[in-house]
């Protein structure tokens, strides 16, 4: 193995300072093209640059792949309004409003997060009395529910905030319906009004507020077990906070982490995206919120587990610590999102399923793929 | 074993501790082409063992691009093709430079002709004979990397994947050329790669430009029939070989548009692959 040529911490600063790019000779451009291509970050990056005027000068390899990453990131835009396009005109016989989350909603709305963010899946937000509707009807039109064994079945029915994942049959579109943020069952649920009031429409869709959508974000970030693309999520919430910053954002989105309880994920993302991409954040805000969450030695596991999950993923920078921190964060999500009962036996069947794949090969479960 | 191979044009990063990939690399992969350590790698691949108790038992090899694992394990005596192929898959997914046909295509000096057609049409066996032909040479068995908005094409030399009954008559044609060891029973049959001619190897950077459009299919009860298509068809037939056009937009039409305007389009049966490169020679290039 050759020496590591580009350090975590100038991965991060480009995420916040593409200049430096500049600076790269060939050989870092080769580490640096990697590991923002895992972490889903080439595209952004692309059109940072572009933003500045910096792409064209630089050296021809680095060129090549920004571009080659802005296209397939700019096609996937593309794909995401059709698919939504097809989605308002197979349910247009309910009244109800369609809320778009997270990835789609930042395309719809054009926002600076929006530029070369890439996603897979299309999250929306209906009404919880319609969902069972909603859902039969896009089951009408060619949307199929992936091959899922009974436990997660039920696990969507009885405790989750969405229904198991719909994909479109022949063009591959995946569709989360939710009806609510977070799962119902973790007790923390807010009353989804507060989230969509005040939503913006654009184009036959809804999207949340600024402070809503920049909540939702970090509840979805800190709110969780799995951190599979940590650091560009910390890195939405930093272009969202960077893009609204106004003081009625601020009240309004500390407003709203209060009134729904979510006033520690609104710290821990304050306090890292500061740390990792050093963010303009009002201090009074800090301080208030330093004063609720501030004990020392919560906050010294916090830094433990956060800034290494949701560090860049590259195994480059795999070490034991990360492993622990991310195993620590995973723990941390589940007790957070199931009571007690629930998550054992939650944990008994995973392993379950983990034990045999370990035993007989990562894809026992899954359907034969072959290149 | 972690090797840098310099494929114009892409350079390719390959990791595997599975013995026969390495060998096989060798084997098939001139000199020169590993020891260049200048360029940077444009793709970083591997192919590794599966985990768990499948290491001991039907052990399975699994394809990763860098560290993302595309595909489900297949058998370990499948590591090496399935190499390749998902080099092939990380190409046609990533490289938006060219647009890509999928296709053979295959050059007399400057000239090529494109060899489009569905798996068993016979377009590997046609463009491994072509390939070794006096004058002609190989561009790519798998993909033709067109550059957008043009009628050239960008070779990407690589082995050919020969399947079931083309590996002997391809043994037949070129003795002593060099084979792969046999992948076994794979979803497209028993798999042999073989290593394309010095002379398409020399020639890996040079452009060449599309003269023909022939659709090959093979027929053992028909000697040779030829059909000249028109534009029309031979853009039809031509899209649904395509494998990132809708990544290109307008520019990727234009350039379809371009090849099938410039191009001589034929759909060729035949049971002999002399005489269709008699055609060609003759009546085509």
């Amino acid at each position: 193995m050759k020496d590591i040529l580009i350090e975590p911490k100038q991965i991060r600063t480009i995420l916040h300072n593409v200049s430096i790019c500049c600076k790269f000779n060939q050989n870092e451009w080769e580490t640096v093209i990697r590991v923002l291509r895992h972490d889903g970050l080439l595209a952004r990056t692309s059109f940072q640059l572009e933003k500045q005027d910096l792409l064209d000068g630089l050296p021809p390899y680095a060129k090549k792949h920004l571009k080659n990453a802005a296209k397939l990131a700019d096609n996937q835009h593309s794909s995401i309004l059709f698919e939504c396009e097809q989605i308002r005109k197979s349910t247009n016989q309910y009244a109800t409003r369609f809320y778009l989350l997270k990835g789609a909603a930042y395309v719809f709305c054009r926002n600076n997060t929006s530029l070369g963010r890439t996603f897979g899946d299309i999250d929306l937000l209906v009404d919880k009395n319609q969902i069972k509707g909603i859902e039969s009807t896009l089951l009408l039109h060619g949307w199929l529910h992936d091959d899922i064994d009974d436990y997660d079945i039920a696990y969507y029915r009885n405790w989750a905030h969405e229904i198991a994942p719909i994909k479109h049959a022949s063009r591959g579109s995946v569709i989360d319906l939710h009806h609510n943020l977070i799962p119902p069952v973790s007790g923390r649920a807010p009353k989804i009004e507060f989230f969509t009031e005040n939503a913006i429409e654009c184009d036959g869709f809804f999207v949340l507020r600024p402070a809503a959508m920049t909540l939702h974000s970090i509840v979805h970030l800190f709110f969780n077990e799995e951190f599979p693309h940590g650091l560009r999520d910390l890195n939405d919430i930093h272009l969202l906070i960077t893009q609204y910053n106004s003081e009625n954002f601020w009240q309004d989105l500390y407003d709203l982490a209060t009134t729904c309880g979510f006033t520690l994920e609104l710290y821990l993302a304050c306090r890292y995206s500061r740390r990792f991409f050093q963010t303009t954040i009002p201090t009074e805000l800090i301080a208030k919120l330093e004063e609720k969450h501030g004990n020392r030695l919560s906050i010294m596991i916090w830094d433990f587990m956060f800034t290494r999950t949701l560090d860049t993923k590259h195994p480059l920078y795999g070490n034991w610590t990360r492993s622990l921190a991310v195993f620590m964060a995973f723990v941390r999500g589940h007790v957070l999102k199931m009571p007690f009962p629930i998550l054992i036996r939650h944990v008994l069947h995973k392993s379950y399923r983990e034990l045999v794949r370990l035993l007989l090969g990562k894809s026992f479960f899954s359907k034969e793929e072959t290149p | 074993m972690n090797l840098r191979l310099e494929l114009s044009p892409f350079v390719f990063d390959i990791s595997s501790s599975v013995g026969f990939v390495h060998q096989n690399l060798q084997t098939l992969y001139p000199d020169y082409l590993l020891k260049n350590q200048l360029k940077p790698v444009d793709y970083f691949v591997s192919v590794e063992k599966a985990n768990g108790l499948r290491k001991f038992i039907r052990p399975q090899a699994s394809f990763r691009f860098d560290a993302l694992e595309p595909f489900k394990a297949l058998p370990l005596n499948h590591a090496y093709a399935s190499l390749e192929w998902g080099m092939n898959y990380v190409v046609a997914n990533q490289s938006l430079e060219y647009v890509i046909l999928h296709s053979g295509i295959v050059a007399k000096g400057n000239n090529a002709v494109l060899l489009p057609g569905p798996p068993g049409s016979g377009k590997s066996t046609m463009t491994a004979y072509l390939s070794g032909r006096d004058e002609w040479r190989l561009l790519s068995d798998e993909m033709a990397l067109v550059l957008p908005g043009t009628i050239n094409v960008q070779p990407f030399v690589r082995p050919i994947c020969l399947k079931n009954k083309s590996v002997d008559l391809v043994k037949r044609w070129y003795p002593d050329a060099k084979f792969s060891t046999v992948a076994k029973n794979t979803h497209k049959g028993d798999v042999v790669h073989f290593c394309p001619s010095d002379h398409s190897w020399e020639h890996r950077d040079e452009l060449a430009t599309v003269k023909a459009i022939v659709f090959p299919r093979y027929d053992e009860k028909v000697d040779l029939e030829i059909t000249q298509l028109n534009q029309n068809q031979g853009f039809m037939q031509l899209a649904q070989n395509a494998v990132n056009l809708n990544l290109h937009g307008e520019m990727g039409f234009n350039t379809m548009v371009n090849l099938v305007e410039n191009s001589a389009i034929f759909e060729v049966v035949y049971n002999n692959v002399e005489s269709v490169k008699t055609f060609l020679e003759q009546d085509v290039l």
